[in-house]
C-alpha cells in the first residue's frame, strides 16, 4: 500500500503525467472539430525549444518563456491549419505526421540549439506549476465547451456541410481549434523541457504524437476528463509493472490491448460521463434524506 | 589532351556512381512498395489502418534469424519460414484486433493493432535484446560487374525478387478469381457476400498476403544489409504509410509507383544533398501533394475514410 502511494505521488510520475495530459488536451480541442492531429509532438518540440532558448539563451524567467512557448507554437499552428483544412481523415492524419517530422528534421539541422546533440540548461519546472496549468486549463476547456465557439466545433464535428449552412465560420472555427490545440502543445513542450534539464529532437518523435492520439482515443475521445484518465492509466500502468523486469513492457501491452477489446468506444462515454451523474445526484439525495431523518429521529 | 581525358573518365566516373544511386532508390523503393501493399491492401478492404504490420514483418525477419542461428537451418529454408510465419503473425493480428471489435467503432483498430504490434515488439526485444543483430549475407552466387558497374549479387537477387514479388501481386489482384473477390469486397462487402463471396476468407487471404510482402521486404532489406534492429519496424513503416497515401489508398499499382519514387528520391537526396534533410524531403513532397492534390499522386479506390 506504501508502495502504491509512493509510486502515484512520485515527483516524476506526477508531473509526466500532468505534461501528457495537457498535450492530450491539446489533441482533444483539435479533435472537437473532428481534425485528428498527429503533430502534436511537433508543436511540444517547437514550445519546448522556444521555451528554452528564452530561458537558457535570453535569460527570461520560466513565467515569461512559457507564453513564448505557447505563441509561438500557435502560430505555427494557425499557420499549418490554413494548408491543413485541404485535407480530411486519414490524409490529414498523414500530413500533420509529416509536419511533425519536419519540424524535428529542422530541429536535428539548426545549430542554434545544438542539432542532433540536443540543448540543454533548463530547469524550473515544479509538479505544482504542472497542475497549475492542468487545473486552469481544465476550467478553460468547460468554457470553451459551454461557449458559442465549442457548440460551432461539435456541430462541425457532426456535420460540416450542414453547419456551414446554419452560418458558422467553418475556415475560422477549424483552424482556430487546431492553434489552440498546438498552442496547448507549445506549453506542455515548454514544461518538459524545463523538467527534463536536457532535449533532443529525437524526443519528440512521431511516436510521441501517437501516443497521445492512443491516450485520447483510450480515454475516451467525447470528454475532456476521460481522454485525461486515459493518461493516467496509460502513463501509470507500466510503473506498477516493475516487479515483472523485461516482460514488464509485454504485460503492459497486452493489459492495454485487453482493455480497448473490453471498451472499443473508449473507457468514458457520454453514456457514462450522465450515468455517473445520476448516480452521485441519487447518492448525495440518499446521504441527504438519512441526515434528514437522523434530525427527524432527535 | 590529356586534360580532356582526364575529364571524360571522371564523368564516366560520375555516370557508374549515378547509376549505382539508381538501383539503391530503387531497391529501397521496392522495399517501401511491398511494405506499402500491405497496408494499402489492409486498407483497402476493412478501411482501416493496420498499425502492427511494422512489427509483424520486423518480428518475422527476427525468426528466420533464430532458425539460422539456433537450428542452423540453411538460409534460404530460414527465408521461406520466416515469410510465411509473417504471414501468418498477420493473420492472428486480424483475429485479435479486428474481427474481435465491432465494426461501428472506427478508431478502436488503430489501438488494438498498436498494442498488438507493441506485444510483439517488446517479445522480441526480451528475447534478442534492442541491439542490431547480423544476419548472414553471403549467398553461393556471383557478383555482377558490368564495366565499372559492380552489383553484390545479394543486391541484384533482392531488387529481381521484389520486382517478381510485385508483378505477382498485379496478377494475383488483376488477373485471378480471388483477385476479384477482393476487389469486389472492397467496393462493398455487403453485396460481395450477397453474391455468394466468403468475406472472411477473403479478408483472411488478404492478411496473409499483406504479411507475407512484408515479411519478404524486410527480409530481402536484413539481407542485403547483413543485419537486423528492432527500429526498422517504425524506421520504415512510417514512411511506408506516406509511401501509400502518395500512391492513394487502396490503390496497389499507385503504392508500387510511390514506393519506386521515393525511394529513389530519399537515395539521390542522400546522394547529392545531405542526409539529415532526407526525410525533410520526403514527408515535404508528402504534405505539398496532399494539399495540393488531395487524394495523392495517382487515384484512390476509397471515397472517404475516419
Amino acid at each position: 500500500m506504501v508502495e502504491f502511494a509512493s509510486i502515484l505521488f512520485s515527483n516524476d510520475n506526477l508531473v509526466f503525467v500532468g505534461i501528457n495530459i495537457i498535450a492530450t488536451w491539446g489533441v482533444y480541442v483539435a479533435f472537437m472539430t473532428h481534425q485528428i492531429s498527429l503533430a502534436q509532438g511537433g508543436f511540444m518540440a517547437i514550445g519546448a525549444y522556444m521555451a528554452g532558448a528564452a530561458t537558457v539563451k535570453w535569460g527570461m524567467p520560466l513565467g515569461m518563456a512559457i507564453p513564448v512557448a505557447i505563441l509561438s507554437s500557435g502560430f505555427i499552428g494557425v499557420a499549418f491549419g490554413y494548408p491543413a483544412l485541404r485535407t480530411r481523415g486519414l490524409y490529414l492524419v498523414m500530413v500533420t505526421l509529416g509536419l511533425n517530422e519536419v519540424i524535428r528534421v529542422i530541429f536535428q539541422n539548426v545549430p542554434y540549439w545544438g542539432g542532433q546533440l540536443g540543448f540543454q540548461g533548463m530547469r524550473g519546472t515544479t509538479v505544482g506549476l504542472v497542475w497549475t496549468f492542468v487545473l486552469i486549463l481544465g476550467i478553460f476547456i468547460i468554457m470553451l465547451e459551454k461557449s458559442r465557439f465549442g457548440k460551432a466545433c461539435r456541430a462541425i464535428f457532426e456535420d460540416e456541410i450542414a453547419s456551414s449552412t446554419a452560418g458558422i465560420n467553418i475556415v475560422y472555427v477549424k483552424v482556430a481549434s487546431f492553434g489552440i490545440g498546438a498552442a496547448m502543445g507549445g506549453l506542455s513542450g515548454a514544461l518538459y523541457a524545463h523538467y527534463m534539464f536536457y532535449i533532443e529532437p529525437n524526443n519528440f518523435g512521431m511516436m510521441l504524437s501517437i501516443q497521445f492520439l492512443l491516450y485520447l482515443i483510450l480515454g475516451g475521445h467525447q470528454t475532456f476528463w476521460g481522454c485525461a484518465l486515459g493518461v493516467a492509466i496509460l502513463t501509470y500502468l507500466p510503473e506498477y509493472l516493475r516487479w515483472a523486469y523485461q516482460w514488464r513492457m509485454v504485460i503492459y501491452a497486452i493489459l492495454a490491448l485487453v482493455l480497448v477489446t473490453l471498451r472499443p468506444q473508449g473507457i468514458i462515454t457520454i453514456e457514462t460521463s450522465v450515468k455517473l451523474k445520476s448516480f452521485i445526484n441519487r447518492l448525495v439525495a440518499k446521504l441527504h434524506g438519512t441526515l434528514h431523518n437522523m434530525d427527524g429521529g432527535e | 589532351m590529356s586534360l580532356v581525358r582526364h575529364i571524360t573518365e571522371k564523368d564516366s566516373l560520375m555516370l557508374i556512381l549515378f547509376i549505382q544511386q539508381i538501383i539503391n532508390g530503387l531497391m529501397l523503393g521496392s522495399m517501401y512498395a511491398l511494405i506499402a501493399i500491405g497496408y494499402t491492401l489492409v486498407l483497402g478492404i476493412l478501411h482501416m489502418l493496420n498499425m502492427a504490420h511494422p512489427q509483424v514483418y520486423m518480428a518475422s525477419a527476427f525468426f528466420g534469424l533464430a532458425m539460422v542461428n539456433f537450428l542452423s537451418m540453411p538460409i534460404w529454408l530460414a527465408i521461406l519460414l520466416a515469410v510465411i510465419v509473417a504471414g501468418l503473425l498477420s493473420n492472428l493480428v486480424e483475429i485479435t484486433c479486428f474481427r474481435a471489435i465491432d465494426k461501428k467503432y472506427l478508431e478502436a483498430p488503430l489501438l488494438t493493432t498498436f498494442f498488438m504490434g507493441l506485444v510483439l515488439e517488446f517479445v522480441v526485444t526480451a528475447i534478442y535484446g534492442s541491439d542490431p543483430k547480423a544476419f548472414p549475407s553471403q549467398l553461393p552466387i556471383g557478383d555482377i560487374q558490368i564495366g565499372g558497374l559492380y552489383i553484390p549479387s545479394v543486391q541484384m537477387l533482392a531488387l529481381s525478387l521484389s520486382i517478381l514479388l510485385m508483378l505477382a501481386v498485379d496478377f494475383l489482384l488483376y488477373h485471378t478469381k480471388l483477385g476479384r473477390a477482393v476487389r469486389a469486397v472492397a467496393i462493398d462487402p455487403t453485396i460481395a457476400s450477397l453474391l455468394g463471396i466468403n468475406v472472411n476468407m477473403v479478408v483472411t487471404a488478404v492478411f496473409f498476403v499483406s504479411g507475407f510482402l512484408g515479411g519478404a521486404a524486410a527480409i530481402l532489406a536484413a539481407l542485403r544489409m547483413g543485419s537486423l534492429s528492432i527500429g526498422m519496424a517504425w524506421g520504415w513503416g512510417l514512411k511506408s504509410i506516406a509511401v501509400m497515401v502518395m500512391g492513394g489508398m487502396g490503390n496497389v499499382r499507385g503504392a508500387m509507383a510511390a514506393g519506386l519514387i521515393v525511394g529513389l528520391m530519399e537515395v539521390l537526396s542522400i546522394a547529392y544533398w545531405s542526409a539529415s534533410y532526407s526525410d525533410l524531403v520526403i514527408w515535404g513532397a508528402l504534405i505539398l501533394i496532399l494539399t495540393v492534390k488531395k487524394g495523392g499522386l495517382f487515384k484512390s479506390e476509397l471515397r472517404d475514410l475516419l
